[in-house]
């Protein structure tokens, strides 16, 4: 795929001391236009990546070359800090009001997106926690900035209304041609609002490019597993099991455990986990055995019935 | 110069290092409150060090300094004005570090920054007048207050310095000045109230440099209502850099090059020491009964702020605590003018005097501390100590009476040894109230020292400097190799509603 979108951010050889092992090291990094999610578990460098960004922290080594558009009338970057960055002497109407680009705009619409319409007068100290982060994102989309960098955002918040205010966020951005970055460590809002991402492990970059790319055709298990739930094959697994050399990486919707009596493997047991399901599967021939996690999308297979992997095809 | 020209070069002075110290203790906090534990006791140690020498010490090594510079006045203003900045700028450091971070967080100001001043500007909430409460200048104002407050108050090394230089005594300070009247001129002798004609500037001053402290400590009461933002802004490395060379040469100049000095200059003398031509022995015997007030003045003052925090009487905490702030000199003219008014004749001078106001003077301090040492225990791991005290198996209660000396007894024995050493080298309170059989040794080789230099008094100040070092040595060590006593281990069955675990057959 060819990226056409411009450059925001160029990374260049980056790098953030810690206390034991360096906070980020990145040699190169293009952070494009458009939504872009950066991924990875707690202390990845999510956080030290994003506030490099903002300009909220300098690198001690290297530089970042930064291309935001500034000739449109609108701010060029703005952004919500993992711990909401809130005025607290403001009442949520004036946090509105303090950013919006016109003074007089009315910031109801946003309040009442994010259910804050009720809470207009009231201070930061006194709302909850769920509603501070509500009140972040709905800031940040009142700023109506060209970039909105994003970290963690509706951490806070209650999953009843997670989805509906993630929605919010990702449609404001894109009615207002606003680009999006931001973290997070769950790989299912990254697949379903970023359409490239930056995978960050250990302080360092181990994977970025289109999120469906990557998702699909993952360069490692580590990769793999940061995107979602994966089957991994080594490559003398994948003989064994014959799934096919090409297929390291077997996403559970993409695994169909068909009926084989020549297959390589029978199943020993399996168990239900919500959507997925998690069969274990034994070789005929060798005393080896792993777990495959598929959908359960038919009834359980009856134990001892031998079967191969097969690869179910999805359009790219 | 007379007393208000005095108070008021000193309030000048106090208010310029302060100035200077402010950034200062920005950058050291920053680092302290980042830190690992481990970086972070260490700094805190290195902080602490030249807080914690004696300011007799301190003006004792360098008086030749200053006579060197008698003729440069400035230079000498500005080498005591150095050595007053070692020695306040960890008071400023804690003071950022133990208060609550303010609301207005770095994260949320540089989303102000990023919104642009002009879009703020609309919001009157948002403007920088009201972002001066609730941002970084709500903890410094305090430890600005704090650290001209002790520079104001300085009396020691002042003291030791203070040389007549043209028509006038430098440096300049009140302290010094009224203690000269009242020594000199007998101020207060005829009336008691002669003390408030001269007093009440420096008090005033004293209380206009504590209020925002005072302010802070009394709007920072547990508050589930205030924003209490989790973002730190990261340090840089230049920050870095600026607080381990500060953090050198504070040790340095603060403890190192005096200490050195004492025992540099005290070589010769300490055959003689030794042979007992200085007096050692009765010195020692001095130092011992140094000790013994202090030791139960720095308890019961433990106990005091224990108590009333434990108990969360604030108001009454800082009620009790503002004497105690307000210097030792201002405390101990108080309580001079209150019981030569109020109490029975003679009571002036006495070791109740002397107990009432040592105790006031350090409950601030034993406040702070049980705060910074945290020495107040979580309920739930005490309750789950006491519950393993009372277990059936002897290993069970020896693992419960160490984890409560891990987590309440050794804090609480560094705390009073800290409040003791404190005690133990206190002056001016114990010039103003102690009667002369109760002078302590610290007071001895003090008033020696206005008399200069000499080898026999450097070794012998060096002696009473060491004699509580060495107590606490010796009871660190012999902490080490006592084991819980086994009255501990033999204690009764547990006293709980549990049912104790069945024995296996």
């Amino acid at each position: 795929m060819v990226d056409t979108q411009p450059g925001l951010w160029t990374v260049q050889g980056i790098h953030l001391v810690g206390d034991t092992r360096p906070r980020l090291k990145v040699d190169h990094l293009e952070i494009m236009a458009g939504r872009t999610a950066v991924l990875g578990p707690s202390g990845a460098g999510k956080t030290t990546l994003l506030n490099l960004l903002v300009g909220f922290e300098s690198p001690h080594h290297g530089r970042i070359e930064t291309r935001l558009p500034t000739d449109t009338g609108r701010l060029p970057l703005f952004w919500i800090p993992p711990d909401g960055g809130l005025w607290p002497q403001a009442t949520v109407d004036e946090h509105l009001q303090a950013v919006v680009p016109h003074g007089t705009q009315s910031s109801q619409d946003t309040l009442a997106q994010f259910g804050l319409d009720h809470l207009q007068n009231t201070c930061p100290g006194q709302l909850s926690a769920g509603e501070r982060s509500r009140l972040s994102v709905a800031r940040g989309l009142a700023a109506n900035a060209g970039v909105l960098v994003a970290d963690e955002p509706l951490v806070h918040v209650d999953p009843a209304r997670l989805d509906r205010d993630w929605e919010s966020l990702v449609s404001g951005t894109r009615q207002a041609g606003t680009s999006l970055v931001f973290a997070t460590h769950l790989p299912s809002q990254a697949l379903r609002h970023a359409d490239r991402v930056v995978v960050l492990s250990d302080g360092q970059v181990i994977a970025e490019g289109h999120m469906a790319n990557l998702y699909r055709h993952p360069p490692s298990r580590e990769v793999a597993e940061s995107l979602g739930p994966a089957n991994w094959f080594e490559p003398e697994d994948a003989i064994a099991w014959a799934v096919g050399k090409a297929h390291t990486c077997l996403r559970p919707e993409q695994v169909v455990l068909e009926a084989d009596p020549s297959g390589p493997a029978r199943i020993v047991g399996s168990h239900d986990i919500g959507a997925f399901r998690e069969t274990r599967l034994e070789l005929i021939d060798r005393a080896r055995g792993r777990t495959i996690l598929h959908l359960a999308d038919s009834a359980p297979p009856p134990g001892d019935l031998r079967v191969k992997i097969t690869r179910r095809v999805f359009a790219e | 110069m007379s007393l208000e020209a005095e108070c008021g070069w000193t309030l000048l002075r106090a208010i310029t290092i302060s100035l200077v110290a402010t950034p200062l203790v920005t950058i050291l906090a920053r680092p302290l409150q980042l830190d690992s534990p481990r970086h972070r006791r260490r700094r805190l140690v290195a902080l602490a060090i030249p807080f914690l020498t004696p300011g007799f010490v301190v003006g004792y090594a360098y008086s030749n300094v200053t006579l060197d510079l008698v003729h440069q006045p400035v230079l000498n203003e500005l080498f005591y004005d150095l050595l007053l900045l070692i020695g306040v700028v960890p008071v400023g450091t804690f003071v950022l570090v133990l208060a609550p971070p303010p609301p207005l967080g770095p994260t949320a100001d540089w989303c102000g920054q990023l919104a642009g001043s002009d879009r703020l500007r609309r919001v009157r909430s948002c403007g920088w007048s009201r972002s001066l409460w609730y941002g970084p200048a709500r903890n410094r104002i305090p430890a600005f207050g704090l650290m001209a407050l002790l520079v104001f108050h300085e009396f020691e090394i002042a003291s030791l310095f203070r040389v007549i230089a043209g028509q006038r005594l430098t440096p300049a300070s009140w302290s010094n000045a009224l203690f000269e009247l009242i020594a000199l001129q007998g101020l207060g002798q005829r009336s008691p109230w002669d003390l408030w004609r001269f007093g009440w500037m420096p008090l005033a001053c004293s209380l206009g440099l504590l209020a925002p402290l005072l302010a802070l400590a009394w709007t920072s009461r547990r508050d589930p209502g205030v924003l209490r933002p989790t973002g730190l802004r990261p340090r840089s490395p230049w920050e870095e850099r600026v607080a381990s060379t500060w953090l050198a040469v504070a040790v340095g100049m603060g403890t190192a090059i005096p200490l050195g000095n004492l025992i540099y200059d005290g070589a010769p003398g300490w055959a003689a020491t030794w042979r007992g031509e200085h007096r050692l022995g009765p010195t020692l015997a001095h130092a011992g009964r140094s000790l013994i007030p202090t030791v139960a003045i720095a308890v019961s003052a433990a106990i005091i702020a224990g108590w009333l925090l434990r108990r969360r009487h604030p108001g009454l905490l800082m009620a009790l605590s503002l004497p105690g702030l307000l210097g030792n000199l201002s405390l101990g003219l108080l309580l001079t003018w209150t019981l030569l008014i109020m109490a029975p004749a003679g009571f002036g001078h006495s070791i109740g005097a002397l107990l009432i106001g040592q105790s006031l003077w350090l409950l601030p301090r034993a406040a702070l501390l049980i705060v910074l040492l945290a020495v107040l225990p979580r309920r739930e791991s005490t309750y789950l100590s006491r519950l393993l005290q009372r277990g059936p198996t002897a290993a069970q209660r020896i693992a419960g009476w160490r984890l409560t000396w891990q987590h309440f007894g050794q804090r609480v024995a560094w705390m009073v040894g800290l409040l003791c050493w404190w005690g133990y080298l206190e002056l001016t309170l114990n010039e103003l109230l102690a009667p002369p059989e109760w002078l302590s040794v610290a007071h001895r080789m003090y008033q020696q020292m206005h008399f200069g230099r000499n080898a026999a008094l450097s070794s012998t100040t060096l002696v009473v400097v060491m004699v509580p070092l060495a107590v606490v040595g010796l009871l660190v060590t012999l902490g080490r190799f006592v084991s819980v006593p086994t009255i501990f281990l033999a204690s009764g069955s547990p006293r709980t509603h549990a049912k104790p675990p069945e024995r296996e057959a």
